[in-house]
């Protein structure tokens, strides 16, 4: 099995127990046991990642006390009260995947303090979902949890964030690596989605460091590259960094260009005003 | 709420005032139960707020007693017990009540008026004759060392009048310092009270606009919570906009019946959740009608345009117990929605705008351009 070196975080399925130093992000399936993933994994265990339909197992969800959890949801539909309350002794993030539903959800997550990340640009449902949701972070004078990946991409501009889309998803090669429940290895699972490997769990480390995709994304995380050509001059790509075409050349990124422009805009109105304030601001 | 009788016969009060008061050899037992009720919701902090009916009813030496048979069930809880007191003051006098009521949180309690007062009756005296009964006793009151608040019902009179002359009336004329708006909903006796939203969320905007003008001289809820909130302040929200108030509220009539609150337990006790004497309090925390309350939040939020709302996070859906009064349904939102949105735009617009003071530039939180500093 690979050996992942230490400075690695490794999503990996919890049917798969990967040995080794590296810290895991365990994908949990329904009812599995939590006492002995924790006995395994101890202080390696860096969050597990859940789905929607298990937080109606509030039992289940009682014994990830003590663990970050990042939670994918649907439509919602299945958060209850009882879930809440358990929620409410945890640190959740909660990750939203879809479109539908999406400003209903955030509206009811941020409200209830829960972290959420905004996952949803398959560029299929428009602009109207997105659009909707960076307007909520940008003016809702109430909200006082971060949406992602607007906050961090705000801190981007602020110049106290991470650097490009990459690190803000977690796609860093050389820290994040992703392994499918068939074994795959990549640096994230959309990649392996479009067959896009390193390697297998039956290769060294060694090996995979060496394939052709781990090298390419070593140049574009060393700047060395853009992934597609469009990207060259595109007016995002200090922000973007050729992570959005990184998998397919083709993919519509326009709803993010809008998503750029309009933080980058409040960015400069906020430094704006921060420099207004360091000169004194009304008694200036 | 240890008492259902009061000197009053206000037409819009909610309460069903049967004349039950909770038996004096009772105390102990009822403050047992409220701590068992804080030590299962692990409470560190149990506010009791004490009211009726009108608790002037109630004999000085029964208050006395409640109050040391609370200090003695939670002496070594580990919980700390806070009591607060609402009253109509009338039956105030310096040698009956003033020990009683420097007892409760050094001697701050609340009362209520209108203005006008179009609904507030005691005896034969007419609305203007009680106000001005009730400054009477709410001088001596606070000669005795005891501060008074003031909760104040609009009402149609009161949108005629305007909320400039409003505001005169509580701080000018009846001197108070801190003033909390209620809105009303159906009482028991007499025609119900049902005020127009456009008139009322105007009036609602203009009495803030009124605030602002006189520099915040009172302590005016809810816009003092809402600004608070607005700024990042800690603060806990008015019971009416909290998540859900199933969560940290639970009423005891004077039989030991528990209901989600003082509107409810003795009007409709269809919704109440058990009896605290008799009962065990998993019962009560568990009752179908608590679950119904803590779950509405994610009804509203999933099911109606509560989840659009740009203002869910300050409101939840407002207050179920007006949902039930104006629609018959307790999963409906607030019958306020429209002026609770007036009210919370007023004050976004008002004190989130002039923070970003560039003549030019469009606010970078509203997104609306600066019309002045």
């Amino acid at each position: 099995m690979t050996d992942f070196p230490h400075e690695l975080l490794v999503n990996v399925p919890s049917s798969i127990f990967l040995t080794g130093g590296c810290e895991v992000v365990v994908r949990l399936q329904h009812k599995d046991d939590i006492a002995r993933l924790r006995a395994a994994y101890g202080q390696r265990l860096h969050h597990v990642v859940i789905h929607e339909k298990e937080l109606g197992d509030i039992a289940w969800l009682s014994e990830l006390l003590g663990l970050r959890v990042e939670i994918v949801l649907g439509d919602g539909d299945t958060l209850s009260n009882d879930a809440v309350e358990v929620l409410n002794t945890m640190q959740p993030l909660f990750r939203l995947d879809t479109p539908v539903g999406l400003f209903r959800n955030i509206n009811l997550l941020a409200s209830l303090g829960y972290p959420v990340m905004v996952n949803a640009f398959d560029g299929n449902h428009g602009m109207e979902p997105v659009t909707r949701a960076l307007s909520y972070y940008l003016h809702n004078p109430l909200l006082n949890t971060p949406i992602e990946p607007f906050h961090s991409i705000m801190r981007h501009f602020l110049g106290n964030g991470p650097d490009t889309l990459w690190s803000i998803f977690g796609e860093v090669v050389g820290r994040n690596a992703y392994v499918s429940e068939l074994g795959e290895i990549s640096v994230a699972q959309r990649w392996i989605l479009t067959g896009l490997c390193f390697g297998t769990l039956n290769d060294t480390w060694e090996k995979l460091v060496a394939s052709g995709l781990y090298r390419r994304l070593v140049r574009i995380r060393d700047g060395n590259s853009a992934s597609a050509p469009p990207c060259v001059s595109c007016p995002h790509r200090d922000t973007c960094g050729g992570f959005l075409r990184g998998v397919n050349v083709e993919w519509p990124c326009e709803v993010w260009q809008k998503i750029f422009a309009d933080l980058r805009n409040q960015g400069r109105q906020v430094m704006g005003l921060t420099e207004w304030l360091t000169k004194g601001g009304c008694n200036a | 709420m240890p008492i259902l009788s009061c000197n009053c016969s206000c037409r819009h009060c909610f309460e069903e005032l049967d004349g039950r008061r909770l038996d004096d050899t009772q105390w102990q037992r009822c403050f047992e139960g409220m701590l068992a009720l804080a030590t299962r919701s692990g409470c560190c902090t149990l506010k009791v707020f004490w009211q009726g009916g009108e608790i002037l009813c109630l004999s000085p030496d029964s208050v006395h007693r409640g109050l040391d048979g609370a200090e003695q069930v939670f002496r070594d809880s580990g919980i700390a017990v806070e009591h607060y007191l609402q009253t109509n003051l009338l039956l105030y006098d310096t040698g009956r009540w003033k020990d009683v009521l420097l007892r409760f949180q050094n001697g701050n309690v609340s009362s209520s008026v209108d203005f006008p007062n179009v609904y507030r009756r005691a005896g034969s005296r007419s609305g203007d004759e009680y106000n001005r009964y009730w400054l009477e006793k709410k001088n001596i009151a606070e000669r005795d060392g005891i501060r008074v608040s003031v909760i104040a019902l609009p009402n149609s009179e009161t949108l005629e009048l305007g909320a400039q002359e409003f505001y005169r009336y509580y701080r000018d004329e009846l001197r108070v310092r801190a003033l909390q708006v209620n809105l009303p909903f159906q009482g028991n006796a007499g025609p119900p009270v049902v005020l127009d939203l456009e008139r009322l969320s105007a009036f609602m905007v203009e009495l803030y606009e009124t605030w602002l003008r006189n520099k915040r001289d009172l302590y005016l809820s809810p816009f003092t919570y809402f600004e608070d909130r607005i700024f990042g302040a800690k603060i806990t929200l008015p019971c009416i906009w909290s998540y859900t108030c199933a969560k940290g509220l639970v009423c005891v009539g004077p039989d030991g019946q528990t209901g989600q609150c003082d509107c409810l337990v003795a009007t409709r006790p269809e919704y109440n959740y058990g009896s605290f004497l008799e009962g065990s309090m998993g019962a009560v925390l568990s009752s179908p009608n608590r679950n119904a309350i803590l779950d509405r939040p994610l009804r509203l939020a999933r099911e109606t345009s509560c989840g659009e709302c740009r203002f869910w996070a300050i409101c939840h859906g407002g207050c179920p117990i007006r949902a039930l009064a104006f629609t018959g349904n307790i999963q409906e939102p607030d019958h306020y929605c429209q002026v609770y949105q007036a009210m919370f735009s007023a004050i976004v617009d008002r004190t989130v705008t002039p923070w970003f003071v560039s003549d030019t530039s469009a606010n970078p939180i509203t997104g609306k351009q600066n019309s002045s500093t």
